[in-house]
Order: structure tokens, then sequence, then C-alpha cells
């Protein structure tokens, strides 16, 4: 990551430095990200920013430190975005507050609550192309005079404004500070009286987008709808990726990469344990070039795509509004459904998501589902390529089985974990075609990390699977493991490596199962016990710093035995069946 | 009468309300007025028009709301 945390320590504040602050959903990272060149996530609903982070900006011979802190509605420091918020600004520094010109009216107070920490501000009227879509002008200068500080309209997204920010701040760092001027007269005046003052509103019939956006959330035709596009999202992954993997990347790097690099390992090393670590069955210039780039990476691409752009439309609220009852009935936090979907891509960023604006009980609940029982989107390219060639009827039998266990263990969770439900309160947020070149900066940054995240632990994987075959502690394995591999799963003796493998990445537990030549009742076995198997090691880590380790135990024993029993029951049932 | 059995479409005033936070932000307060958009199946969220803005608010804390009906401007 390029950002740093700085979630548990104190802020220094030097004097150049710069906190963005804002309501949620303002825009503060996309501004970030403007200013710094650091590509933050950033997307269309609350909360995206948990922690804080800080990137450079360069004006001149000055460097600045820019500081994004999370998304807030006020300064009463009720919730830990807010008191972070506030803790910060209590050093040095200016402030950029980010202000919706779409929603001015929520956001005035927060504008004049952030002057009693007398620093200089720019307020950037933000979004002001959503707000004039919704027949909204805001008179900028009479909004300065009112705050008493420059107020710069800006398109964030669009770049619109940006370069005018970077011309005021250093104008307004050799200004005194603003002690000695005067607070904007927010004591003479309301704030709907100056929003009547400020803003001009001309009624006008909704934009096309704004009328989608309504149809959207209503239950008809918005849940027809919504199958639609959790239809159309799946043929995407499944179907574009199958295509990707067979027709492009699976020919070029079995006909051409993978021979090509070991006729020069034949032609360098001799046969022996080194070649055949390089190049054999477990060879991590084989596999580890074959597993990742043509099974996994197709599956994560079209994932993050259709993920990055539901996010930044606006869509993933909407969703969670339109679910939120039918959700709630089978035990399910329905208002938590965005980290949900984004735990289908990767469960780290969407187990940090859960700490957004939602209690511990939801947080626990949310993180132990996805820790169970959704497969990452590297794990689903790992199932797809197992079940999809052989039988895609096995494949339907896993993610069913799949949402059902998430169904039972949250209605489960739901009774067993003290604590009281959580009031649900979700602003729509506009509905935007999302830009083009901020979906693809967006998509690039996640393929990044997925390559740098992914593929060393993989390569280790795929060293330490070749090391144990290599030096016969496989057998041994085996052997060991027998009673629960051999005689309750019914699989394999070599099956063994996955549970090993398992431990550092979720696909690891399905990718060794390719090349034995298992029946379709071990494959869905197979497949069954890497579904439900402990997630990942980084995903443990994050568990532990979030929830302490003893929940992070509970969660790897609990995952592991249920796996197990599953799988073995997959098994022992699936062997009376004709 | 409760804002569940509301129409859709229509404007009401709010008169009463459970206490919450962050109901306070998003301008809903007693007084404020507001129109029903959407009510969601399920005992799922109702949608709100409060000004311009949208806003879902579960049932649980949409059973406790309690609205009078405006009449158009100018005739009350």
């Amino acid at each position: 990551m390029v950002c740093h945390n700085h979630n548990n320590t104190v802020i220094e504040g030097l004097s150049h430095t710069i906190y963005l602050v804002g309501s949620p959903n303002v825009g503060k990272s996309v501004v970030f990200s403007k200013l710094t060149g650091h590509h933050v996530i950033s997307a269309n609903y609350s909360g995206t920013t948990i922690d804080i982070m800080s990137g450079k900006l360069r004006l001149g011979a000055e460097t600045w430190q820019v500081i994004d802190l999370p998304g807030i509605y006020s300064l009463d420091a009720n919730s830990e975005a807010e008191s972070v918020t506030a803790r910060a600004l209590t050093n040095d520094g200016l402030i950029i507050c980010v202000l919706d010109a779409s929603h001015l009216s929520r956001d005035l107070q927060l504008a004049f609550d952030i002057q009693k920490y007398q620093k200089p501000i720019i307020y950037l009227l933000n979004l002001v192309d959503v707000a004039k879509r919704q027949g909204i002008t805001i008179e900028e200068e009479k909004l300065s005079r009112l705050l008493g500080a420059p107020v710069i309209p800006t398109v964030a997204t669009k770049n619109i404004g940006i370069e005018e920010i970077k011309k005021t701040i250093p104008h307004l760092s050799y200004e005194t500070s603003q002690k000695d001027k005067k607070l904007g007269d927010q004591s003479d005046q309301t704030i709907d009286d100056m929003i009547q003052e400020v803003e001009n509103y001309t009624p006008h019939t909704p934009a096309y987008l704004d009328r989608v956006g309504d149809l959207l959330i209503k239950p008809f035709p918005g849940l027809i709808i919504a199958v639609f596009i959790l239809l159309i999202a799946l043929a995407i992954v499944v179907g574009g990726g199958k295509g990707l993997r067979t027709l492009i990347l699976l020919p070029i790097i079995n006909d051409w990469i993978i021979p090509f690099i070991t006729n020069i390992v034949d032609l360098v090393v001799d046969q022996g344990v080194i070649h055949r670590l390089l190049v054999g069955e477990f060879g991590i210039l084989v596999k580890g070039i074959e597993w990742p780039f043509a099974l996994i990476f197709p599956y994560v691409l079209l994932f993050y795509f259709v993920l990055s752009f539901l996010e930044d439309s606006g869509y993933l609220p909407r969703l969670a509004i339109l679910v939120e009852g039918i959700l709630n009935k089978i035990g399910l936090p329905g208002q938590n459904i965005v980290p949900f979907i984004m735990g289908y891509g990767c469960a780290v960023p969407a187990i940090l998501g859960t700490r957004a604006a939602t209690s511990y009980k939801q947080r626990l609940i949310v993180t132990s589902l996805i820790s169970i029982g959704v497969p990452c989107t590297a794990q689903t390219g790992a199932f797809i390529a197992l079940l999809g060639d052989q039988s895609m009827l096995a494949l339907g039998f896993v993610f069913g089985l799949s949402i059902l266990v998430i169904c039972i263990a949250g209605s489960l969770l739901n009774h067993i974990i003290p604590g009281d439900k959580e009031p649900v309160i979700i602003e729509v947020p506009p509905l935007l075609l999302p830009d083009r070149s901020a979906i693809f900066k967006k998509i690039a940054f996640r393929l990044k990390h997925f390559l740098v995240e992914a593929e060393i632990p993989m390569m280790l994987g795929i060293l330490l699977a070749a090391l144990i075959v290599e030096t016969g502690l496989i057998n041994w394995l085996g052997h060991a493991l027998e009673p629960v591999i051999v005689h309750w799963l019914g699989l394999p003796k070599e099956a063994s490596l996955t549970l090993i493998l398992g431990i550092i990445r979720r696909e690891l537990a399905v990718m060794p199962l390719l090349d034995m030549q298992l029946t379709t009742l071990q494959l869905i076995t197979g497949a069954v016990v890497a579904l439900f198997y402990i997630p990942c090691l980084s995903v443990f880590i994050v568990i532990v710093k979030e929830f302490r380790l003893k929940i992070a135990s509970y969660l790897l024993i609990g995952t592991t035995l249920f796996a197990i029993f599953i799988g073995g029951l997959v098994h022992q049932i699936g062997q009376w069946l004709p | 009468m409760k804002l569940l059995n509301c129409k859709r479409g229509k404007s009401f005033r709010i008169i009463n309300l459970p206490y919450d936070q962050t109901l306070g932000i998003f301008s809903i307060t007693s007084g404020s007025i507001i129109k029903v958009l959407a009510k969601q199946p399920f005992k799922g969220p109702v949608l709100l028009q409060i000004n311009r803005r949208k806003v879902a608010i579960g049932y649980d804390i949409a059973k406790q709301i309690m609205v009078e009906e405006v009449v158009s401007f100018g005739l009350s």
C-alpha cells in the first residue's frame, strides 16, 4: 500500500499539513487522489474511507502532507470516525472542507462547526455537476462571503477545479490565521436563510438518470431489475472469465510461455530435485504462472470490473435498501450487503469495510459469514476451473450450499451474539454514469494489489507443495491424515496437501485437486471442504487485528472442523446416491 | 397516523419520532415535511424524500414515526 495507516497514532501536525474534511460520500477521497496522485479506493456510497490516509502534494518548492479523514456528518464525536477527525483537527495545518453542492443544507452546519478549530480553510463545492443536473446552482461568491473563506466549485472526478485548489493553498498559508478574522455570521442567520440566499433551485422534470435511479429503488420494478443485474454480473464474471481463460490465456500460457520456460530450464539445470522444483509437478515456474495468470486472473479482472462499476454508479446502497427486509427475515444483516458483496472479491477489504457504520455485533456476524462461506474471487476462479469443465451442476451445488450455510449461520449468529438490532438509515446517493478513467484506475489499482498480495504467497505455497511432494513428506502427511482425508472425505491421500496449502491462500485449497483425476463426487467434496475451510492467512491476520486473537482462533478452529464435517457429510451422502 | 400506513407519493408532516442522532443530520425532525417514495417488502426500509434528498429508514424506526397529512399549500 502506498498509504500510511495512522489509525492508532496521533497525527503529527506539521504546519504544512492539509486536512480533508467533509460528510460521507462527498468525494474527499477523489480530491485526495487528485491532489496527491496516490490512488485510494473511493466509491459512490458512504464510508469508503475507513482509515486515515496520508499522501504528499508538491507545490513549487514546498511539500504538503495531505490527510484524508473519514466522512462525518458532525463533529460531536458520536462515532469512531467523528472522534478520529476531531482529534486530528487539534493539530496545526489547514483544512480543505469538501461540501456537496447538491446537498448544501446538510453540509453547511459542518462547514461552520469546522471553523471553531481556527485554521485557514478552503471550502470546495464539489459535485456541482450533480447539483446542476438536479436544477441547483450555488452562488459561490455569496457563500464565500458568508463563510469568510474561499469557496472553489469542483467536479473532482473530472479534474475540474483541482488546479484552482493548488493555486489557492499557498496564498492561504501566508495569510494570518483566521483567529483575527471574523468567523462566519452564523449567529445572525439560520442555515435555512443562508441556503435561500446562495442557492437557486429551478424545479424541473428529473433528469433521465435520476428517474432511472428512482425506479431502481422501488420494489417494483427494482427487485426484478436487481435480479437481472446480478445475473448479468454473474454472466460477465463466470462466462466471460471462462472465455478469457480457454480462448486466450490458457493457449498462450500452456502452448507458448510454459514450453519456452521449460526449454530454458532444461538447458540450464540438470534433471534432479532442483529441476523438478522449477518445472516438475508443482514446479513454481509452471504452476506459479499457470494458476494465477491463466486460471485465477480472468475472474479477478472481471469481478473487479463489475464491482467497480456497481460501486461508482451508486447502485449498491440501492440494492442494500431493496433487500434489507428480505435478508433480515433470514437472519442476515441486510444493510451490510455491500461489504458482503466485497467479500466475493476479497475478504480483507470487506472485513475492514464493516468498520464504516455498523455495530460490533453486525461486524462480527458479517466477518464470520465471510470467513465461513464466501469464496473470494480467486477461489471462485479455482472452483470454476475445477468443476466448471466437469459439470456446471456441481458448480451450482457448491455455490447453492454456500448460500444455504450463510443463511443458516447468519440466523444462528444473530441469536447467539448479544447486542441490539442496529437502526437502518441509509442515504441514497445520486445515480451516476461511472467515469471511465476512474473505473479503469480503480481496476488497475486492485489488480496490482492482487498481483502483489496473491502472487508471492501463491509462489511460496507452490514451492511448499513442491517441497512436500519432492521430499516425500507427502507420504507421511497422507498417512497421518488418512482417517480424515481418505476414510471420512473419500479423497486420495495426496489431497492432504490441500489442507496445508489452504492455510496460505483460499484458492490453494482447490488448485492441487486439478491434476488428481478425481471423480465428480470427489471434486465436489474437495470443493466443499475448500469453501468452508479457514480463510487465508491475510484474512486471519486482519481478523486478529480487528477482533483480537480469541475470536480469530474461534473462527479458525470452527471453520476447519465445519469444513471437514460438511465435506464428509457430502461424501457419505453422495456415496449412497445413484 | 403512522408513517407506515402512509400512501406513497403524498407529503406528510412529522409530528412525533424516536430520538436518533442520525435522523437529525438528515433533518428528519418534528415538523419536517416528508414524502413517502417507496416501502420495501418484508418489513424493509421506508424510502423518504426530505427536501431534495432521499433517505431510507429501517422498519424499526419507521414504525415509531407519527405523521399528519399536509394538505396542499395555501389552504390550511
